[in-house]
C-alpha cells in the first residue's frame, strides 16, 4: 500500500466543524469523491449547519435551521481528531451544487455490492480513506468483520483483487475492495470487477 | 385514507381487474399470521379471561391497518425491502442488532409452529418423535425444490378451516351484548398474566416478520405507487379477516370454558383443550377438525417463517438469497433457512417440552420487538429522500406516534408487573 494515514468514513461522520473564528457551526455529514481521478480524491465536504441565513451569495429572508451545504475541500484549513476547521467565517461559505457528485455516505455506504454477473456479494460496511497532508483519498470499500462473515464466492473475488491490486485487509478483520475494482456506482448498487 | 378521486376510480371494470391483479400480499401475510402461536394465544385469552381481552384485538386491528399501510407505501414507493431500507438509512450496528433480535424472535416463532405441528400430530394419535423429523424434511424440501409457490394456495385454502371457529362461536350462543361492550370498552387488570396476554395478543397479530415479508412481496410483485390504493384494499381485507378470526376464537373459547359453569376460567395446556371449543360445530370430531387446521396452518407458517427470515437477513447484509441460486452462490441463505428448521424441530422434540407455553412466549417476544421495528419504519416513511410526496401527513404521524406510545406503555407495564407482581 502507498503511504499515508488510513481513516474510516464512519469515524469522520458527525465530527465537529468550526469556522475561521473557531466557532462550532455544525458537523460533517458527508464527503464527495471524484472517481475519475486515480486515486479518487475527496473534493467536497458536506456540512450540516446548525443554522444559516445565507447560502452562497443568496441572503435568505429568514434563518433556516438544520441545513446541509456542500463546500469545496479547499475550504478545509486543517482537520484533526476533534474537528474540521474552515477558512471562511459563518455564514460566508462558497457553496457547491451536489448535482452529479458521488457522496460517500449517501451513495456508497451500506449499498449493495454486485459482481459483474449481477450476483449480490455483500453491502459496504465502511469506506477506507487515506490522508496525505490535508488531502483525503478514497482507498477502497471495507467489507465484513470477524463477526460478519463473507461468502466463499466473495472471498475468492477479494483474493483475486488482492493479487491484482496488491491491497490487503483493512483493520478489525475486515477486507477491502480497492477503488480500482469499482466498475460503476448505480442508484441501487455498486458493481465491482469480478472477471480478472 | 383515500381521496374522492381515488374512491370513484375504484369501481370501474378496468380498476377491478387491476385490483384483482394486485390482490395477494396483504391477504396472504394476514392469513399466515393466523398461525399456531396465534391460535394458541387467542384460545388461552378466551379460556382464561373471557371477553376481557377482546378490546385489545380491536385496538390491534386499528394498529395493524396503520402499520401495514406504511409498509405498503414504503414498498411501492421505494421499490426496496424493509431490511434494505433499514440498512441504508441506519448504521450496520443498528441493523445487526435488529437482525439478531429478529432471528431470535423468528426462531421462537418457528419453534412455535413446529410445536403446533407436534400438537396436531398428537391430536391424530401420531407420536411427534417419529413423525416430526420427516415433516421437517418435507418443509425444507418443499421450499428448496421451488414448489412452495404452488402449494401456497393449498395451504391458504386449508387454513380456512378456522372459519369453523366463527360458526362455533355463533352456535355457542354468546351474550352478544357483552361481546359488543368488550370490543370497545377496555378492561385492564394489573396482573402479570393479563398484561402478558395483552402484549402477546398484539405480538401475535402484528408480528415483526410479517412487515418484512409483506414489503418484500410487494417489491417482488413489482407494484408501484399507481397501485397504492389497491394494495391498501388488499391489506384492509387481510386485516379484517385476521382480526375477525382472532376475535371469534376468543369468543368461542370464552363460551366453551370461561363462561361455562361446568368448567370456568382455565389455562389451556393442550391441543385437545383448544379443540374442545369447536365441539358445538364439530361434535366428537372437534379435535380432528382443529388438528387438521392446526396442521396446515403450522406447515404453512413453518415453511414461510424460516424462508422470510433467511431472505430478510441476507437482504440486510447484502448476501445472495433465493431458492433459484445453488448453495455455493447463496450459502448464508441456505444455512439460516436450514438451521431454523432443524433447530426448531429439535427443540420441539425435547421430551416434556411445554408446547403451548412455547407458542405463547414466542408471541410475547414479537410484542416486545415490534415497537423497535415500527419506530424504524416511522423514520423511513417520513424521509422525503425515500418517500418524496408520499411521506406521512402530520395527522397520520400523530396517530402513529400515539400508537407507538401505547405499544411501549403496554410493554413497560408487562415488564414492570413481571418484576413487581401485585
Amino acid at each position: 500500500m502507498v503511504g499515508g494515514e488510513f481513516i474510516n468514513l464512519l469515524s469522520l461522520v458527525k465530527r465537529e466543524v468550526c469556522d475561521s473564528r473557531s466557532r462550532l457551526i455544525g458537523h460533517l455529514q458527508d464527503l464527495a469523491v471524484e472517481l475519475r481521478e486515480s486515486p479518487p480524491r475527496i473534493t467536497d465536504i458536506a456540512v450540516h449547519l446548525g443554522w444559516t441565513d445565507k447560502v452562497g451569495d443568496i441572503h435568505l429572508p429568514r434563518p433556516v435551521e438544520g441545513i446541509t451545504l456542500l463546500l469545496p475541500w479547499s475550504e478545509v484549513e486543517t482537520w484533526d481528531p476533534e474537528a474540521f476547521h474552515l477558512r471562511s467565517e459563518h455564514p460566508d461559505f462558497p457553496v457547491r451544487s451536489s448535482e452529479g457528485k458521488v457522496l460517500l455516505r449517501r451513495d456508497v455506504l451500506n449499498k449493495q455490492i454486485l459482481d459483474e454477473e449481477g450476483n449480490r456479494l455483500h453491502r459496504v460496511d465502511d469506506v477506507l480513506l487515506r490522508r496525505e497532508g490535508l488531502l483525503l483519498f478514497l482507498e477502497g470499500l471495507q467489507v465484513g468483520a470477524e463477526w460478519l462473515p463473507l461468502g466463499k464466492r466473495f472471498n475468492e473475488i477479494l483474493a483475486r483483487l488482492r493479487k491484482r491490486y496488491g491491497r490487503g485487509r483493512a483493520e478489525n478483520g475486515a477486507q477491502l475492495v480497492p477503488y480500482q475494482a469499482i466498475v460503476r456506482i448505480d442508484e441501487e448498487a455498486i458493481v465491482i470487477r469480478s472477471r480478472l | 385514507m383515500w381521496t374522492d378521486g381515488e374512491r370513484k376510480r375504484l369501481f370501474s371494470r378496468r380498476e377491478l381487474m387491476m385490483f384483482l391483479a394486485v390482490l395477494g400480499p396483504g391477504i396472504i401475510v394476514n392469513m399466515v399470521d393466523t398461525d399456531a402461536g396465534g391460535i394458541a394465544t387467542y384460545s388461552v385469552s378466551g379460556a382464561r379471561y373471557g371477553y376481557n381481552l377482546l378490546w385489545v384485538l380491536t385496538i390491534t386491528g386499528f394498529f395493524l391497518i396503520i402499520i401495514q399501510e406504511m409498509v405498503v407505501r414504503l414498498g411501492v414507493v421505494s421499490g426496496k425491502g424493509l431490511a434494505a431500507l433499514i440498512r441504508e438509512r441506519f448504521s450496520l450496528r443498528i441493523t445487526a442488532l435488529i437482525m439478531l433480535a429478529l432471528l431470535f424472535t423468528n426462531f421462537a416463532n418457528t419453534v412455535s409452529n413446529f410445536a403446533g405441528l407436534a400438537a396436531s400430530l398428537e391430536l391424530f394419535h401420531l407420536p411427534p418423535i417419529i413423525f416430526l423429523p420427516p415433516l421437517a424434511a418435507f418443509i425444507w424440501w418443499l421450499v428448496v425444490r421451488g414448489t412452495y409457490r404452488r402449494v401456497e394456495k393449498t395451504f391458504l385454502m386449508i387454513s380456512l378451516v378456522y372459519v369453523a371457529y366463527i360458526i362455533s362461536a355463533f352456535l355457542a350462543r354468546p351474550n352478544w351484548g357483552e361481546v359488543g361492550k368488550a370490543l370497545v370498552l377496555p378492561s385492564l387488570k394489573m396482573e402479570t398474566p393479563f398484561l402478558v396476554l395483552a402484549v402477546t395478543n398484539i405480538g401475535t397479530t402484528i408480528a415483526p416478520w410479517m412487515l418484512f415479508y409483506q414489503q418484500s412481496s410487494i417489491v417482488d410483485k413489482g407494484l408501484d405507487a399507481g397501485k397504492l390504493v389497491y394494495e391498501r384494499m388488499d391489506t384492509a381485507i387481510g386485516v379484517i379477516f385476521a382480526i375477525g378470526v382472532g376475535m371469534f376464537i376468543i369468543i368461542c373459547c370464552a363460551s366453551a370454558f370461561y363462561y361455562n359453569p361446568q368448567v370456568g376460567a382455565i389455562t389451556i395446556t393442550s391441543g385437545e383443550e383448544a379443540a374442545a371449543a369447536l365441539a358445538p360445530v364439530a361434535g366428537r370430531n372437534a379435535s380432528y377438525l382443529f388438528g387438521f387446521g392446526l396442521l396446515s396452518a403450522s406447515l404453512f407458517a413453518a415453511s414461510i417463517l424460516p424462508l422470510t427470515t433467511a431472505y430478510t437477513i441476507c437482504e440486510a447484509f447484502g448476501w445472495e438469497a433465493g431458492i433459484d441460486h445453488p448453495y455455493e452462490e447463496a450459502p448464508h441463505f441456505y444455512l439460516i433457512y436450514t438451521a431454523l428448521i432443524v433447530g426448531s424441530a429439535l427443540v420441539v422434540m425435547i421430551p416434556r417440552m411445554p408446547l403451548i407455553f412455547l407458542m405463547v412466549s414466542s408471541q410475547t417476544l414479537n410484542g416486545v420487538l415490534l415497537p423497535v421495528i415500527v419506530i424504524c419504519m416511522m423514520i423511513l416513511v417520513n424521509d422525503r429522500e425515500i418517500m418524496g410526496e408520499y411521506v406521512n401527513s402530520r395527522g397520520f404521524n400523530l396517530v402513529a406516534w400515539a400508537m407507538i406510545v401505547v405499544l411501549l406503555l403496554i410493554n413497560a407495564a408487562m415488564i414492570f408487573s413481571t418484576f413487581f407482581p401485585a
